[in-house]
């Protein structure tokens, strides 16, 4: 049963970070690769503030948040101007830079990365038992599904969705894409920041390995996969990531090669959608 | 009291070395209706990114309601009240027409971050509530209601005008410029939207207008000015010529037509998605006949060339080609066989250089003194970027490159080749076409808005309505005056 839940956990992780790389990658049309940045920004403040300074789970959120607008003000400075391949190679340098500070630093506890992060608190209740740190990410991810339907509804997103079309009729309309930009960037940074300290909060260690340029290569890849644009589409994207080793599993393999294969059978579908059904599952844009 | 609103002082740009735009100056009052026109690359499209920011001026100045926008980017001119319909239509190919029109709202309070931080949820509702209101009516202004929820990419070239100029309206700017606002729009719209500036400039706002069509614009412009390479002229005579070559193309269909099949199309239907657009055409080309297709914005002109040539996908249909059955073959191959498509808009390579069109199409440089013949403007940028032409050249090109790349191509099918052309290259054109057909005793068929120089060169003529074809007109029939108000308006 725990085996479940923790994978259920993850799925819902990836479920934040997917919809979050949606808004960038499917609205705005902006191919970022610092997801895994954003991501990363948001499991070292956990794990920096709860280890070394004693903060709660809950009480390090808002630094999280905080230091994941930053990550996109940072990435603003030098890619708000750029369009397409230039602004994907930007944001590839930045999640490298970010990558090699949290790696090298020994104050991120290096190669070894950070141990012993204390699971979260409430008012007196402990979220140590997987059932209720179940709840706690569901809770998040609802929170998330719900903000980025209402954002769907709204102005804001038609505005992003413009940027995506043609930038030059919106600055022909007296509108500013760079704003719209920047808002997509810091809204996405906020979830995966989130999703970050959910992170920190269920494995407790936190090492520079897990969010390195692969990480953010795999959030889009099932962005991709279940289509950009649409909600229903990261979900699908996460949930099919997330379940390929249960079905793998019941193809009897060595374990040392179930981990490649489950990569190589996910690119597999990968290439095989991105041909067939270039808006993948359910998406909006086509890839 | 009239007020100067925009105020052109000396501006001059260069291309490479060419001056597109050479110490222009001119003034501007409030709820005047200007048209500029003149040659193709007179720079009149040059000037228009220099008013609202999208080229840098060289030398001179704007000045706008008393502030000095030559520094400002487009953005803020845009918000200070410049704002401009694109040649070429720009829309948001993703969102559905009803949103297009609801993004182009000036100062939405939902799309600033801080109302929502500061939960001003109301505050965004009602200015979303309003706005839906007024886009609803543009909407069916445009013509456009029973496209709301579409997305724009499936409008037609006209009907994406249309939607331009609904954007501008809501997006409620002080000077409109309109680039071509009457190209790929017909003959019923033309006189909506004459209406409509009326009745805007009567309210204060200011209209300048590239537009070749005189005959229509003069009925509603104050001035009419003629730009000839980026400067003003003053000559009266050109303006007169303007207006009077407009009216009076020669008649130059002659009955080459055998009794031949040279193009057939059987039973031909196109569907976006569910949504039918074609719906049983058929249509029999005849060796050597010039077929002209006219047809309301969005009837599925444009769709039907495509499909044709098979850029679309068509739902079901046949198409035979001199006895072979080629529906299913690839544009590439269609060419092969024999067929030559000129898509609307002029579509060309902006980084080739001109001579490295023609080396796409043909590699017998002999050949290319031929087009010259035709269009010999584009000599004089054979080593220029494509990018750096104008639009009515960039038509040009099209055309002379459909001229170099098969000369055994026996049907022609050219959408809207006249849109952008000034009237002395309409004229051009039609002569162009005229040689064309007498040598090579090709068939073309021809979809075109602008009556005035289709029905001068036309054999036979059939109207799209509905999704489905009407019989072929002769032309003793479509030249009745009426002709128009009896089959196509009613």
């Amino acid at each position: 049963m725990n085996y479940y839940l923790q994978i259920a956990v993850m799925l819902e992780i990836y479920i934040i970070l997917a919809l979050s790389l949606n808004l960038i990658n499917g609205t705005t049309g902006l191919l970022s690769m610092a997801q895994g940045a954003m991501y990363a920004a948001g499991a070292f403040t956990t794990a920096v503030l709860n280890t070394k300074y004693g903060f709660n789970f809950f009480a390090t959120l808002p630094f999280s948040i905080a230091s994941g607008i930053m990550f996109s003000f940072i990435i603003g400075i030098f890619a708000y101007r750029l369009r397409d391949l230039y602004f994907s190679l930007a944001t590839l340098g930045f999640q490298v830079i970010v990558f090699t500070i949290f790696y090298n630093s020994s104050y991120f506890g290096g190669s070894d990365g950070i141990s012993g992060v204390d699971k979260p608190i409430l008012f007196g209740f402990k979220f140590s038992s997987l059932p209720s740190y179940f709840y706690l990410t569901t809770f998040f991810t609802v929170l998330a599904i719900l903000f980025f339907y209402l954002l769907s509804k709204s102005p804001m997103q038609r505005a992003m969705e413009s940027v995506r079309d043609d930038d030059l009729q919106l600055r022909s309309l007296g509108k500013n894409p760079a704003y719209f930009k920047f808002v997509a960037l810091a809204t996405a940074s906020i979830f995966s920041s989130i999703a970050g300290s959910l992170y920190a909060g269920s494995i407790t260690t936190v090492d520079a390995g897990s969010f390195t340029i692969d990480e953010s290569i795999l959030i889009l890849a099932i962005c991709i996969l279940g289509g950009t644009g649409t909600i229903l589409g990261s979900i699908s994207g996460a949930v099919f990531y997330s379940i390929l080793p249960e079905v793998l599993r019941f193809v009897d393999l060595p374990k040392s090669e179930a981990a490649n294969l489950r990569l190589m059978i996910f690119a597999l579908v990968l290439i095989i959608v991105v041909r067939f059904k270039p808006k993948g599952l359910f998406g909006k844009y086509e890839a | 009291m009239k007020h100067n609103v925009l105020h052109i002082k000396n501006v001059s740009k260069h291309f490479d070395g060419v001056k597109a735009v050479d110490g222009f100056s001119l003034e501007i009052n409030q709820g005047e209706i200007i048209c500029i026109t003149g040659g193709n690359g007179a720079g009149k499209t040059t000037l228009f990114n220099l008013i609202t920011g999208f080229e840098k001026v060289d030398e001179g100045s704007i000045i706008f309601k008393e502030q000095d926008v030559t520094k400002y980017s487009p953005t803020l001119r845009a918000r200070t009240g410049i704002s401009r319909l694109f040649q070429t239509p720009r829309i948001f190919n993703h969102l559905t027409v009803f949103e297009n029109i609801l993004a182009a709202a000036p100062n939405h309070p939902g799309e600033k971050m801080e109302n929502y931080l500061l939960f001003k949820f109301r505050k965004i509702r009602n200015a979303e509530n309003e706005i839906r209101k007024k886009a609803l009516d543009l909407l069916e202004f445009c013509n456009l209601s029973d496209k709301k929820n579409e997305f724009a990419s499936h409008l037609s070239f006209g009907q994406k005008k249309l939607l331009g100029l609904a954007m501008l309206l809501m997006n409620d700017a002080e000077l409109l410029l309109l680039d071509e606002i009457y190209s790929g729009v017909n003959k019923n719209m033309i006189e909506k939207i004459n209406e409509l500036l009326l009745k805007l400039s009567k309210t204060g706002k200011t209209f300048l207008i590239i537009e070749h069509r005189i005959k229509e614009i003069q009925k509603i412009c104050n001035r009419i000015l003629f730009m000839e390479q980026g400067k003003m002229s003053f000559s009266p005579l050109a303006i007169s010529q303007q207006k009077t070559s407009n009216n009076q193309y020669p008649i130059t269909n002659t009955q080459l037509l055998t009794q031949n099949n040279s193009l057939t199309i059987e039973n031909l239907s196109v569907a976006y998605n569910t949504n039918t657009i074609l719906n049983n055409i058929n249509i029999e080309l005849h060796e050597g006949e010039v077929l002209g297709i006219i047809g309301e914005n969005g009837c599925g002109k444009s769709t039907l060339l495509k499909s044709v040539y098979s850029l679309l996908k068509s739902k079901s249909g046949k198409i035979t080609y001199k006895e072979t059955d080629i529906t299913k073959l690839p544009p590439y191959d269609k060419q092969k066989t024999g067929i030559a498509f000129c898509l609307q808009g002029g579509l060309i390579f902006p980084e080739l250089s001109v001579y490295e069109h023609f080396r796409l199409v043909s590699e017998n440089q002999d050949e290319y003194s031929t087009a010259f013949n035709y269009f010999p403007e584009l000599k004089e940028f054979l080593k220029k970027r494509a990018g750096n032409l104008s639009g009515g050249q960039r038509q040009m090109l099209s055309l002379s490159m459909l001229l170099l790349q098969n000369n055994n191509a026996g049907v022609w099918m050219l959408d809207e080749p006249t849109a952008g052309l000034s009237a002395d290259n309409v004229l051009i054109t039609l002569n162009f076409l005229h040689e064309v057909k007498k040598r090579n005793k090709i068939s073309i068929i021809i979809v075109e808005h602008n009556y005035d120089f289709i029905f001068k060169m036309i054999d036979t003529c059939l109207i799209i309505k509905n999704g489905t074809n009407t019989e072929k007109y002769n032309s003793t029939e479509f030249l009745e005056p009426n002709f128009l108000q009896n089959n196509l308006y009613t």
